[in-house]
């Protein structure tokens, strides 16, 4: 009897597995009528303190606690894996260091160039800079903000020893190129010049950290930032309080924060369609579809330089060869990926970096290349292949839907592709070996940032091996140049090069999204996928 | 004696049932190509999470391909692997349950210690760890769950082979000289036989079960194949406007899999 009674119990349990992976997508989805009443009645208190806190009328940074009230805010991001704001490297990292910190120059949603901790900036000949800093700020801590926090935080950041990715993108600069003028007053001698320096301060590890600031952001975290970090348990949440004392009057206007973090999007849409979270941090563009119109949630799209880019070895056969490079280009439908992949949420792109987002592609001037299989079968001819090729293309988790569909274009005009899709972390440990490639590189601040670190000659990060000495010369003029309309000149012929020789295919660049219910007010999606929560408010 | 066999199968509806689902499965697994109404990879882009309809039975993806012709030609893959993945691990298993149980001693120890030893370790996790460090292919795929299900069977077929190794016939092939190689396939292995079978059908549900969930979790079949645990993976993210793209493979795992189960524990009871 006992043992028919665990065969069923086993049938059961074998029948419901495949079950449980569905009901793993699906949570239930709760009336959230008691979270808002929670919210309100927070509200309502802080409201009433205020009054007390204000009324010194200054101008200065020093003005407090002059708002609040704008309710408390849970959002949804992925997990960090560090946040210690020199080390970041992924949104997680950004999502829960940026609402602490603040940067020199602030990297505007409009991607101008904002004053932050720095009011003006000056250079005559791009290699030495000047920065003004701003009076009257303090960090969380209560030590004022000076010259010397900003000389101890870039020193840091470029240290060799502390080996922060940043250090690669600032190969203009060394320990001890940053020294104090004066207590407000900043000097960066650069080892060459760079026409954008302020854009590139804006590069997210670059937050300010006071100069006694040791060790673990986790147990000190001490920025001048809009928020405090009250919190922080590792996969799992951080709190955070407004800051009274923050520099910027009236700002913010959020009493609280919660950050969760969720492994997968899926779960993601599924806290913010229930109202577990008010906001996503990022929502992924292919998954912009699963959130349906009315449901009391909204997307917020920013256009951005972040692509995906299909990198193909050219010392390598056959990619060795231009003319079969530019016949996987000519087989790519852009216009279908950025209609029916993105739903509308990208742009085309056309095998460079200088994306429509740039200024400087205004003064952009080339053929779009278009849909060609004709044309891409005589190329490969032409090259030796009549009866096409067979490539393998090998990508990670969540771009696996973009080679399938840039293979399926591929294969009528006889490059067959077979598909491996690897875990993330798996792709990243031998991704600049692979013949065939495919990932997805994030908007940069600055037009010579994309070139140099994925097309300069022996870049770690060069994952097609192309090697171009003209293009590496137009990188040092764009550098060295700081008039806008050269600078536009150069990245176009930058551009041109990209396109004629297409070490990678380069076939859209994505908007950058995020999602907020219909309570949450003042927040933007950020082209580099920042977060600015000083204007937010919750109802 | 397979004639009885198969008559106290189909003695019960409930088994009838099942025999046919694994049958129906196996043909399809076979003739799908002639059954499919699109080709399981063919992509239409302007036509994506298509709810099922008269010209989609079951819908459509993420990428607009059809989600009854990728079950249907998915069966293929995971019935070649499960089928092949069991197949060796069962050979491998019972040749050193058969050689533990039969010559005892020390061979037995250093056997079931170090099968004891790869037991300790969750399937699942190290399977993935041995398909991250091989790769992703099918037939590694095939070895990594043989490997995981071998020691299952060496355990089972061992004791069986406990209740025999002192029997008179086996005795007098001693006797007469016979090879070890001998009395273990020939004098033996028949006698077994049955628990054999069993086991080959229980693991098989087990073995179609880990293809399914390694390929979800991407260490297994590599897209755009049809599979069946890589398409409730890739349709996960979509549940809540598509639901059909992960019910309807879902479903399909557990048919097939409660199937071979029922088969599995009728041929143990009788």
């Amino acid at each position: 009897m006992a043992a028919s009674v665990r065969q069923t119990l086993r049938l059961v349990l074998l029948a419901g597995l495949p079950l449980l992976l569905v009901l793993a997508a699906c949570a239930p989805i709760e009336d959230t009528a008691d979270e808002q009443l929670e919210a309100g009645q927070a509200t309502g208190a802080t409201e009433g303190t205020q009054g007390t806190e204000t009324g010194d009328g200054s101008e200065t940074a020093s003005a407090t606690g002059a708002a609040g009230g704008g309710g408390s805010l849970t959002y949804a991001a992925a997990p960090p894996n560090t946040i210690d704001p020199h080390m970041m490297s992924s949104l997680g990292d950004i999502h829960t260091v940026q609402p602490v910190v603040n940067y020199l120059v602030r990297l505007g949603s409009d991607l101008s160039l904002q004053p932050d901790l720095a009011t003006e900036w000056e250079s005559e000949d791009g290699q030495t800079w000047t920065f003004t800093l701003r009076e009257g700020v303090t960090f969380h801590d209560g030590s004022d903000f000076t010259a010397e926090d900003v000389v101890a935080t870039f020193d840091r950041l470029v240290d060799p020893e502390v080996a922060s990715a940043a250090a690669g993108s600032f190969t203009f600069l060394e320990k001890g190129g940053t020294t104090a003028v004066d207590d407000h007053t900043v000097q960066f001698d650069l080892t060459e010049p760079v026409g954008d320096f302020p854009a590139w301060v804006t590069a997210y590890q670059a937050a300010i950290l006071p100069s006694d600031w040791e060790g673990d952001f986790a147990t000190n975290p001490i920025g001048t930032g809009p928020f405090e970090l009250t919190e922080y348990t590792p996969r799992l949440s951080a709190r955070y309080e407004r800051n009274p004392d923050y520099w910027e009057e009236g700002l913010p206007k959020l009493d609280s924060m919660e950050a969760i973090y969720y492994e997968d999007f899926g779960a993601q849409i599924t806290a913010i369609q229930s109202g577990d979270v008010d906001l996503m941090t990022l929502l992924p563009g292919d998954l912009v579809d699963t959130v349906p119109a009315g449901g009391g949630v909204e997307v917020l799209s920013a256009p951005s330089a972040t692509h995906g880019q299909i990198t193909m070895r050219v010392d390598m056969e056959p990619w060795d060869d231009v003319r079969v490079r530019q016949a996987m280009a000519l087989t790519v439908d852009r216009e279908q990926i950025v209609e029916e992949l993105w739903g509308g949420h990208a742009t085309v792109a056309n095998d460079h970096t200088l994306a429509p987002v740039y200024e400087e592609a205004e003064a952009l001037d080339l053929d779009r290349r278009a849909q060609d299989i004709e044309r891409a079968q005589q190329l490969l001819t032409e090259a030796g292949h009549p009866d096409g090729i067979d490539v393998e293309l090998t990508t990670y988790g969540g771009i696996g839907i973009f080679a399938q569909a840039v293979a399926e274009m591929a294969a009528p005009a006889g490059i067959r592709i077979e598909i491996t899709v690897e875990p993330t972390d798996v792709y990243y440990q031998h991704w600049t070996d692979l013949p065939l490639a495919m990932e997805t590189w994030l908007h940069r601040s600055s037009i010579a940032q994309m070139p140099s670190l994925a097309f300069r000659c022996g870049a770690d990060w060069n994952v097609p091996h192309w090697c171009n000495e003209d293009f590496d010369a137009l990188i040092g003029e764009l550098n060295a140049t700081v008039d806008e309309g050269e600078r536009a000149e150069i990245a176009a012929q930058m551009a041109a090069i990209l396109h004629e020789e297409v070490p990678s295919v380069i076939a859209w660049f994505q908007d950058t999204l995020s999602a907020v219910r219909d309570n949450v007010s003042g927040y933007e999606s950020h082209p580099a996928n920042f977060v600015d929560f000083r204007t937010t408010t919750v109802e | 004696m397979i004639g009885t066999r198969l008559r106290t199968l189909l003695a019960s509806p409930g088994v009838t049932l099942a025999v046919a689902v694994v049958l129906g499965w196996l043909a399809i697994a076979v003739i799908w190509p002639l059954l499919v109404p699109y080709g399981p990879t063919a992509q239409q882009l302007g036509g994506r999470y298509a709810p099922p309809s008269a010209e989609h039975w079951l819908g459509t993806d993420n990428l607009g391909r059809d989600v009854l012709s990728r079950i249907l030609a998915g069966s293929r893959s995971v019935l070649i692997v499960g089928l092949a993945s069991t197949t060796l691990g069962v050979a491998v298993g019972t040749t050193l349950g058969l050689v533990a149980g039969f010559y005892r001693g020390r061979v037995d120890e250093l056997l079931m210690r170090s099968l004891d030893l790869l037991m300790a370790f969750p399937i699942i996790v190290i399977a993935s760890v041995i398909l991250a460090m091989l790769g992703p292919s099918r037939l590694n795929l095939v070895l990594v769950i043989a490997l995981m299900l071998a020691p299952y069977n060496a355990r089972v077929v061992r004791s069986a082979v406990l209740s025999w190794r002192d029997r008179d016939f086996v005795a007098a092939a001693r006797l007469r000289g016979e090879s070890g190689a001998y009395i273990l396939f020939r004098e033996l292995l028949p006698n077994i036989m049955g628990t054999v079978n069993v086991e080959f059908t229980m693991r098989l549900a087990l073995s179609i079960f880990a293809v399914a969930t390694l390929s979800f979790l991407g260490f297994g079949i590599q897209p755009p194949t049809p599979d069946w645990g890589l398409m409730v993976s890739e349709g996960r993210p979509f549940y809540q406007i598509a639901p059909w793209v992960v019910v309807a493979p879902a479903a399909a795992i557990a048919s097939l899999v409660v199937a071979i189960n029922v088969v599995a524990q009728r041929l143990r009871a009788s």
